[in-house]
C-alpha cells in the first residue's frame, strides 16, 4: 500500500473551530485534502480486518462520499468529541451501511413457524454439562413459554424482524429497510416486542425478572 | 418458512430478560460513538458515564460492528 503524498505529510494540529471554519463554504482545499487523507487512513484499517478484496477502492470511494456527507453536516457537529473523531464515525457508518446493502441486497427476508417435532428442546443445546436436570428442564419449558409468546402476543411484522435479526442475523438497518421504515424506528418497534414479551413471561411463569434471569443464569 | 432454533431463543431470552423501560434508538446511540471511543480510550469508566449507549451495544450487532470499526479507525489517525 503505497502512502498517498498528503498522507505522508505532517497532519496540522486543528481544534474543532478551525476545522469549522477551514470547511465551511468556501472550503480550504488543503484542509478538505488534509480530511479527504485521514478518512482514508482510518477507513483503510476499518475495512482491512472486516472485508476481503480492493480495500484501498473501497476507502477511496468511501471517504469521499463521506466527505461529502461531513460538508453537508457541519452544522450538525455539537463539539462532544474532537472534529475528526466525529468525522471518521461518519465516514464507518457510510462504509458500513453500503457494505451491509451490498451483502444482504439478494437475501430475502424469512418468515418463521413453530416447531414441528413436538416442541422439544434439545437440552445439550442449552447449558453446560455440569446443570442439573431440574435446570435443564426449567430452562426448556421457558423456551417453549418465549416461542410460544412470540407467535401468540407478537405482531407480524414485530416477529418477523425480531427473528430475522437474532436468528438470521441479519442487520438491523436491512431489516428496517425491507419493512420500509428506518433503523431508529424499528429499534423502537424491537424495544417495544421485547418489553411486551418480558412483561407476558413474568405473568406466565408467575416470577419476577431477576429471578428469571438468575434461573437462567443457574443453567 | 423457518423454524425457531433453541439458540436463537435462548440469545433471544437473554435480551427479553435484559431490556430495560429506556433505551436508545440507533441513531441517537451512533451519535454518542465518538465520545464513547474518546472516553473510553482514555480509560473512562464509559459503561457508567454512557450506561444506554452501552446497552444499545449489546442490542444492535449493527452499531456493535460500527464502534469495532471506529476503534481500528481511530487507532490510525
Amino acid at each position: 500500500m503505497i502512502p498517498h503524498p498528503v498522507e505522508q505529510q505532517t497532519v496540522k494540529t486543528r481544534t474543532n473551530q478551525d476545522w469549522l471554519q477551514a470547511l465551511r463554504e468556501p472550503a480550504s482545499p488543503e484542509a478538505l485534502e488534509e480530511l479527504r487523507a485521514l478518512l482514508l487512513r482510518g477507513l483503510r484499517a476499518a475495512l482491512a480486518a472486516r472485508v476481503n478484496g480492493d480495500v484501498d477502492a473501497l476507502a477511496e470511494d468511501f471517504a469521499q462520499e463521506a466527505l461529502l456527507k461531513i460538508l453537508a453536516s457541519l452544522e450538525t457537529f455539537r463539539g462532544e468529541s474532537r472534529f475528526t473523531t466525529w468525522a471518521q464515525r461518519i465516514a464507518v457508518h457510510v462504509a458500513f451501511s453500503e457494505l451491509r446493502r451490498r451483502r444482504w441486497k439478494d437475501v430475502p427476508l424469512q418468515t418463521f413457524t413453530r416447531r414441528q417435532d413436538g416442541g422439544e428442546f434439545t437440552p445439550e443445546l442449552l447449558a453446560s454439562p455440569n446443570s442439573s436436570p431440574e435446570a435443564l428442564s426449567a430452562r426448556a419449558d421457558l423456551l417453549h413459554n418465549v416461542e410460544s409468546l412470540i407467535f401468540n402476543d407478537l405482531t407480524e411484522k414485530q416477529r418477523t424482524a425480531l427473528l430475522s435479526i437474532v436468528q438470521g442475523g441479519f442487520p438491523l438497518p436491512v431489516v428496517a429497510e425491507r419493512m420500509g421504515t428506518n433503523p431508529n424506528a424499528l429499534y423502537k418497534l424491537l424495544h417495544d416486542a421485547r418489553q411486551k414479551l418480558k412483561r407476558r413471561l413474568e405473568e406466565k411463569t408467575g416470577l419476577s425478572t431477576q429471578e428469571l434471569l438468575s434461573f437462567f443464569e443457574e443453567a | 418458512m423457518t423454524e425457531i432454533q433453541a439458540e436463537s431463543l435462548t440469545n433471544l431470552l437473554h435480551r427479553i430478560l435484559t431490556t430495560r423501560p429506556e433505551e436508545l434508538g440507533c441513531e441517537t446511540c451512533c451519535e454518542e460513538l465518538g465520545l464513547l471511543a474518546e472516553l473510553e480510550s482514555q480509560g473512562e469508566d464509559a459503561a457508567t458515564l454512557l450506561p444506554l449507549v452501552r446497552l444499545h451495544l449489546e442490542n444492535c450487532q449493527s452499531c456493535n460492528e460500527e464502534y469495532a470499526a471506529l476503534l481500528d479507525a481511530l487507532k490510525e489517525v
